[in-house]
């Protein structure tokens, strides 16, 4: 009778441990979300509120009507503007012609050198020069050498490539890093042979590359783009430090914070502002939301 | 030919911006800037380490530089310990347990919105929101926790801590996804609860992975420069508290902080040959750790 009870004891006592994991961190990831929910829910509803209101109760909803103030938007809207030099000034569109211009153009470059590098890297490493490449690849992923800021301002003024869009291209587009190995990953799962029926129907290497291989990875080509895209829309070191004359919408974000104009002085502006700055980019992932979730491995990654 | 040709313009870059680039990063260690010339001169041979033994003499006087290089690197343990608590809630993901696809695009909201825009929104927060809630709640009011000397340093660790939590949900649900079925359904024909599949099996196969995000942990190790530009701007107007300011960002400011209309250009050697002692310390930590790794990697093949 004992031993059926010190059983019976065992076996509820199993059935809660195997529970405590899972529980505790659902537990944690709800207490996560919620509060990332409720900051960007605060955030959205102070951005509707009148100077008043927010100072009188800068937690929760409007007591009246006249708490809501809509138009912090339109304000926000326009004062969303840098000035680059004494005589130029760029605004919203601006800024968002530069978000685009900076982004897509270092993703579109970088993705494309790296999805040609890694194609020779995987499918002629026969070739022993190419073979002998590797190194390079390992340098720059495990090294960590990097160069700093104060040298790259040089390098890039030495070049005449300081604050040039071209240039940041040029000096953006390296081959060897991250996407490399997401793409060489994808390479060396793709059969050989779809190439080698391309040579026997007499097409040449950059023709069977080009119209026959590159089509079979267009997804990782999308999935890498979007990938690099965001983080590259979000980036705003690089040109403040490196693109003074073409501040992008997270730049703007950063300025916008310091303006010194009294009509977004306000929090609630700011956060209109922000949220305005916020929006391209989460109307692009929930477009993608999709394709970008789900698509993505690092296998075969080890070096 | 055709390699040749593919390869030609990616090597080409590569000498130019890597090889070149870190050649001309040393030789800027040994510089100095030359106002009457505007440019970078060399030190005389007496003085060619002058920069190095201004960043050591700095760096173990025990004073700013020290405390700003141990706020790095605690702000860098706590993107650390978030890596493990990343990999469980993707593992919860995974797992499909309840609210998944909530917890999903909320988890890659953070990735999604620029890191500015959301240090902003945490500033915002704390300041007012969480301010004005404590006051509804406890009738009192909430110590300052930006810019208050003492409060300021824990407040960038919670947001550090915050922000580091939802790690690369993608990739780690990408590669959690490629575990094989068979696996999964032994493990559960054995009886693996949860924290044993997790522990025993996903850990394991995603051991490359971990590898990669601890390399990148430890490259970045002692110059994390955390949230403070987006936070503290530039050093002009507002000026982040002392107790707070990182290694990272105070080199940052160096090199393109506002210094009350002097010349940058003036620490452009002395910063860089903090970059590259830096970056020599570094080498041994991710070698060791990539042999680490290398040690105890169980070899899954999946």
């Amino acid at each position: 009778m004992e031993n059926r009870e010190m059983k019976k004891g065992y076996s509820v006592w199993r059935k809660i441990s195997r529970k405590i994991f899972p529980v505790s961190v659902w537990a944690l990831l709800c207490l996560w979300t919620v509060a990332f929910l409720f900051m960007l829910f605060w955030g959205i509803l102070t951005s509707v509120k009148s100077d008043v209101e927010f100072y009188l109760n800068p937690t929760w909803f409007p007591s009246s009507a006249s708490g809501w103030a809509f138009n912090n938007y339109i304000l926000a809207f326009q004062n969303i503007k840098i000035s680059v030099t004494a005589t130029k000034t760029v605004g919203f569109f601006g800024l968002l012609g530069n978000s685009l211009l900076y982004a897509c153009g270092n993703a579109f470059f970088s993705v494309l050198t790296a999805s040609i590098a890694s194609y020779i890297l995987a499918k002629y490493k026969y070739i022993r020069w190419v073979n002998a490449l590797w190194p390079i690849v390992l340098i720059t992923n495990y090294m960590p050498l990097s160069v700093s800021m104060a040298a790259n301002i040089k390098l890039l003024n030495d070049l005449g490539l300081y604050d040039s869009l071209l240039g940041n291209y040029l000096w953006s587009c390296g081959a060897f890093g991250s996407v490399f190995l997401m793409y060489y990953a994808s390479w060396k799962g793709l059969s050989w042979g779809y190439a080698e029926a391309a040579f026997i129907d007499g097409a040449g290497h950059c023709r069977t590359m080009v119209q026959i291989m590159f089509p079979m990875t267009r997804t990782i080509f999308g999935v890498l783009f979007l990938m690099q895209f965001i983080t590259l829309w979000n980036d705003y070191m690089t040109p403040l430090i490196y693109l003074p004359s073409y501040p992008n919408l997270s730049y703007g974000a950063w300025m916008f914070q310091y303006s010194t104009n009294y009509e977004v002085a306000d929090v609630t502006r700011k956060m209109a502002g922000l949220l305005i700055i916020a929006l391209p980019v989460f109307v692009l992932f929930m477009c993608f939301k999709e394709k970008l979730m789900g698509s993505l491995t690092i296998g075969g990654l080890k070096g | 030919m055709f390699c040749i040709c593919a390869l030609a313009f990616m090597l080409v870059q590569w000498v130019v911006f890597y090889v070149y680039g870190n050649i001309n990063n040393i030789l800027l260690a040994f510089q100095r800037f030359d106002a009457q010339t505007g440019s970078q001169v060399f030190y005389d041979a007496p003085n060619m380490f002058k920069n190095f033994t201004d960043f050591f003499s700095d760096l173990f006087s025990g004073q700013n530089l020290t405390s700003y290089f141990l706020n790095g690197v605690i702000m860098h343990l706590v993107t650390l310990v978030a890596l493990p608590v990343s990999i469980m809630f993707s593992f919860i993901i995974y797992k499909k347990l309840p609210l998944k696809g909530l917890f999903k695009v909320v988890l890659y909201l953070p990735t999604i919105i620029s890191s500015m825009v959301v240090a902003l929104f945490f500033r915002y927060f704390v300041e007012y929101g969480l301010a004005g809630m404590w006051r509804t709640l406890f009738g009192a009011d909430l110590p300052t926790l930006i810019m208050d000397p003492y409060n300021a340093f824990p407040t960038m660790l919670v947001y550090c801590f915050f922000t580091s939590v939802p790690g690369s949900l993608l990739l780690n649900l990408g590669t959690m996804s490629r575990i094989p079925d068979d696996l999964v359904e032994v493990g559960q024909i054995e009886g693996f609860s949860l924290w044993q599949e997790f522990i025993h099996l996903t850990v394991p196969m995603m051991f490359p992975i971990l590898q990669v995000y601890c390399l990148g942990i430890f490259t970045g190790f002692f110059t994390q420069q955390g949230p403070l530009f987006a936070i503290y701007g530039n050093g002009a107007g507002i000026k982040a508290p002392e107790g707070t300011i990182t290694f990272g960002y105070y080199m940052t400011l160096q090199v393109i902080g506002d210094n009350g209309g002097g010349d940058n250009r003036f620490m452009y050697g002395y910063t860089t040959a903090a970059n590259l002692t830096i970056g020599l310390v570094s080498i041994p930590i991710i070698w060791g750790t990539k042999k680490l790794f290398d040690r105890f990697d169980p070899e899954a093949e999946f």
